[in-house]
């Protein structure tokens, strides 16, 4: 990849120069006298297009019809402002293509501010307050998590947020945002230097960080107060610090193999599926360093290979004994059958899952498929010549597409796994699709050798830039949130971001002052997750049942027996509104199909039940205490 | 040994500014102050402390890369030195300050002794093959600074636009009523508590009615500010059923929460 790569784009440049006020200067050459070249016009205008995103929320929030569209001109700007500028520019300084490289990540959690600029909406952020929450009041980490426990057995991202609430005070909320606010933008600048490192080009390399801003999780999921989010930016550094490995000698590769162990080992402790993922890209560097002539391996890699995937074993046998039971209902899904993942949640209720939305991912997919393979071809043709591991491994582990394609197509819930597959696989794909764009956009076209025209390649990079922009557009269609939850605005059942308000959260903050730790609870599935992730009660599942009947039956009492289930948490609203994701119970036998909310019966039964108190009530939310009924 | 070369200067600086981070951190109770000094204490200077131990002379990570490798080091040092610290004395703020001090203290004792071989504050040349470390070097023109600082206060304004939209629209009104049995689970205790809490967003006069077992309805009005909580003990006979209501006192009829305990069956 890198020979090829480097010939086409230094073919780009070698642009004769057309006028004399206005030098051509090479890719990636630092001139002081540019300064920061257009970085701050860049920078305005994708602030302008946050704005306008910013403004979509704000008109979702009042329930306007106009938001979704201002929303998607607003995205649309934000992607095609970079993309344009990058291909459409016939020399780039180094601080230009570092601008985007950190431009992107900023403007893209700028907009995850603007969703929720005061609070975690996402269940799953919950459970990792929960693990920092008590990290806080004991001390120590390790204890158990009556919410998600592979959280407190992967405690990176809480770590250093205790560590940020200990030192500043500030609130668990505000601390996490300012790390994982960090952290996206880690991520973004990893790869514009691990791109750079294999590459060389800094156009190139900061297309790449564009390009993996499209990835269906990028905006949103990969920058929530969860554990991946720590983790992904070290797994970026371990790759980019073996690549300095690589590219070195003796003692200085050295270094280089110690920082990548270092990076990789706060990468395992971490985030279990992140580490299994560098384990994976190491493998593949490994593997594919054999069909690279002898003196181009390294025997550096494979012990690094070696110590990070025993780092990774040994903290799953000895430390995250949940891992496995976690991972393997994910597996089940993966198989296609019926895992931990609600099936197919992304198509919420029966028949509202818009069909654009679908286009619009398989546009983006299809796209990758095409651009891909290109790259791999010409990665595996460079091999003999001017290559290392890494750039041929990268160049190969971009046909990752197709396991993600089939993963998609086939699995029970595939475009949620497709989309955090993506958030690995999108690592070699952004960087060979980007050599592949760049290096059709800037080819010298044939013709007379004598000069090319300011803006003869002009068509090829409007088509670039499109293409980037169908990336971003079926990254977003086809990722998270899911289109019921993709703009904010009031509460929603079963709605992910949309299911959290002031209600459930002063219940749950109720819950935690006053009810005992640990205690079974049995709601719809929303507000359940809360009740056990803030509120610290346990979480069942396999509940349905006790709500799907307007009487308290038998069956019912031996289920809360079974399940030792203390407290019902009843949310009225279950009753007013359909599930936006089509379930109301994980799992729940009706997903899909509910034509009518439930019937309120199927919640007032509690109050007729002997021995049950109603010990909690705030108009929407009622708590029912089942210790005084007979068992 | 002793002499100032470039490397030495910014390890003194780094030192000078942990130093006066832990400082002023340990001995504040002003949030604004713990944050500006805590923040880079956590984030920032035990990361660009080991880079400058680590690579002194910039010859392999400069620029903005040196930068990226500070911040991701720091947060790594803490992820790892938070494993170190749960083996040893806990995960408190004191320890944290000591941990952030402690790396920054050897990396710099390591960096002042690995950057002394070459004096008078220029970097020797790096050895045959390696890139020379070039410095990062920029201007600002007086439109880009202006473009730059509207592009900070358009997104700054936007912020406060969202956080205004945000939190109107999410405003929930409503009062939280609860009864829980003293202790806790004790179905059978002879006390409960009583709680009512205001969410309505303003002062509100709220009319209370309780009642215990088969005794009269005993009632009372809290004047509650938006936010505040009342309790109250509630006495019975062991297992007696307590119940309650809570209304507007404008409105007694209209009954906005019922909370009760029921008698165990």
């Amino acid at each position: 990849m890198t020979a090829s790569v480097e010939s086409a784009t230094l073919e780009a440049e070698e642009v004769p120069v057309d006028s004399v006020t206005d030098a051509v200067v090479d890719d990636g050459t630092d001139s002081p006298q540019r300064g920061l070249g257009r970085v701050p016009e860049v920078a305005l205008g994708m602030a302008v297009a946050t704005i306008i995103v910013a403004v979509a929320f704000a008109g979702a929030r009042s329930s306007k019809s106009w938001a979704t569209y201002l929303f998607w001109v607003g995205q649309v700007a934000l992607y095609a402002i970079p993309a344009a500028f990058l291909l459409l520019r016939r020399s780039i300084l180094r601080a230009e293509a570092f601008g985007i490289a950190l431009l992107m990540p900023v403007a893209t959690f700028l907009i995850l501010a603007y969703y929720s600029p005061d609070q975690f909406r996402f269940i799953d952020e919950f459970q990792h307050v929960q693990t920092a929450q008590t990290i806080l009041a004991t001390h120590h980490l390790f204890h158990t998590n009556t919410s998600l426990a592979v959280s407190a057995q992967y405690p990176g991202l809480e770590i250093i947020t205790s560590a940020v609430v200990a030192i500043t005070h500030l609130s668990i909320t505000t601390s996490g945002m300012i790390v994982t606010g960090i952290a996206h933008v880690l991520v973004g600048l990893c790869l514009y230097f691990l791109v750079l490192e294999v590459i060389g080009r800094p156009r190139i390399a900061a297309f790449a960080a564009v390009i993996y801003a499209t990835a269906p999780h990028y905006q949103f999921f990969d920058s929530y107060f969860i554990y991946q989010t720590v983790a992904l930016p070290f797994l970026l550094l371990s790759l980019l610090a073996v690549v300095k490995m690589v590219k070195s000698k003796g003692g200085v590769a050295n270094a280089w193999g110690a920082v990548a162990i270092a990076s990789g080992a706060v990468t395992v402790v971490s985030h279990h599926i992140t580490s299994y993922a560098l384990v994976g890209l190491l493998l593949l560097f490994v593997i594919v360093q054999l069909f690279l002539p002898r003196p181009a391996r390294s025997w550096r890699l494979p012990v690094v290979l070696v110590v990070v995937a025993a780092m990774v074993v040994g903290w799953d046998l000895r430390v995250a004994t949940a891992t496995l039971s976690y991972i393997k209902p994910i597996i089940d899904s993966l198989l296609g059958r019926h895992g931990i993942l609600p099936n197919s949640h992304k198509q919420g209720v029966a028949g509202t899952l818009p069909v654009v939305d679908t286009v619009w991912e398989y546009a983006s997919t299809l796209l990758l498929v095409v651009l891909v393979p290109l790259g791999a071809w010409q990665a595996w043709k460079a091999r003999a010549r001017d290559s290392n591991a890494i750039s041929l491994g990268l160049g190969l582990g971009a046909l990752s597409i197709f396991i993600v394609l089939i993963v998609r197509v086939a699995s029970g819930d595939g475009s949620e796994l497709a989309g955090r597959a993506m958030s690995f696989a999108l690592i070699p794909i952004s960087i060979v699709c980007a050599a592949v764009i760049i290096d059709r956009v800037r080819r010298k076209p044939d013709g007379p050798k004598h000069g090319v025209p300011r803006f003869q390649n002009f068509g090829m990079a409007v088509i670039g830039t499109c293409v980037l922009v169908v990336l971003a557009v079926g990254g977003i269609a086809g990722g998270w949130p899911s289109y019921y939850a993709r703009l904010p605005g009031p509460y929603r059942v079963s709605a992910y971001e949309r299911s959290v308000d002031e209600h459930n959260l002063d219940a749950v903050a109720w819950a935690a002052a006053e009810l005992p730790r640990g205690g079974g609870v049995a709601s719809d599935d929303f507000t359940e997750s809360m009740f056990s992730s803030l509120g610290n009660q346990a979480y069942q599942r396999n509940l349905a049942d006790l709500f799907l009947t307007t009487s308290y039956t038998a069956a019912d009492r031996t289920l809360v027996k079974n399940k030792r289930i203390t407290y019902v948490v009843a949310d009225s609203r279950i009753t007013e509104q359909l599930p936006a994701a089509g379930f109301y119970f994980s799992p729940d036998p009706h997903q899909g199909n509910y034509k009518k909310p439930l019937a309120p019966a199927s919640i007032d039964k509690f109050n007729s039940v002997p021995g049950v108190s109603r010990v909690f009530d705030d108009g929407t939310i009622v708590i029912y205490d089942l210790a005084g009924a007979a068992k | 040994m002793t002499a100032r070369t470039a490397p030495r200067q910014v390890i003194l600086l780094l030192v000078m500014l942990t130093a006066l981070c832990a400082a002023v951190t340990a001995a504040s109770s002003v949030g604004a102050v713990d944050i500006v000094f805590g923040l880079p204490l956590a984030l920032f200077i035990p990361g660009a402390s080991l880079i400058w131990a680590v690579d002194p002379w910039g010859l392999a990570v400069k620029g903005p890369e040196r930068i990226m490798w500070s911040f991701a080091s720091s947060i790594g040092i803490v992820i790892l030195g938070g494993l170190l610290l749960n083996l040893t004395g806990g995960l408190t703020r004191q320890h944290w300050l000591i941990l952030s001090s402690a790396v920054v203290a050897i990396t710099a004792v390591a960096g002042w002794l690995r950057s002394g071989d070459r004096v008078g504050g220029e970097p020797a040349r790096a050895p045959s093959g390696e890139e020379e470390p070039a410095r990062w070097v920029t201007t600002l023109s007086l439109r880009s600074v202006a473009l730059l600082v509207a592009a900070v206060l358009v997104v700054s304004g936007v912020f406060v636009l969202s956080e205004r939209t945000n939190t109107e629209s999410n405003r929930e009104h409503f009062v939280q009523a609860w009864i829980l049995p003293q202790p806790t689970g004790n179905v059978f205790s002879t006390t409960a508590q009583l709680g009512v809490r205001n969410e309505e967003g303003d002062t509100e006069v709220l009319l209370i009615r309780v009642k215990v077992g088969s005794s009269g309805t005993s009632s009372r009005t809290v004047d509650l500010r938006d936010g505040q909580e009342w309790t109250r003990q509630v006495s019975r006979n062991p297992g007696q059923p307590v119940s309650a209501t809570v209304a507007m006192a404008s409105r007694p009829s209209s009954i906005l929460d019922r909370v009760d305990l029921a008698k165990p069956s």
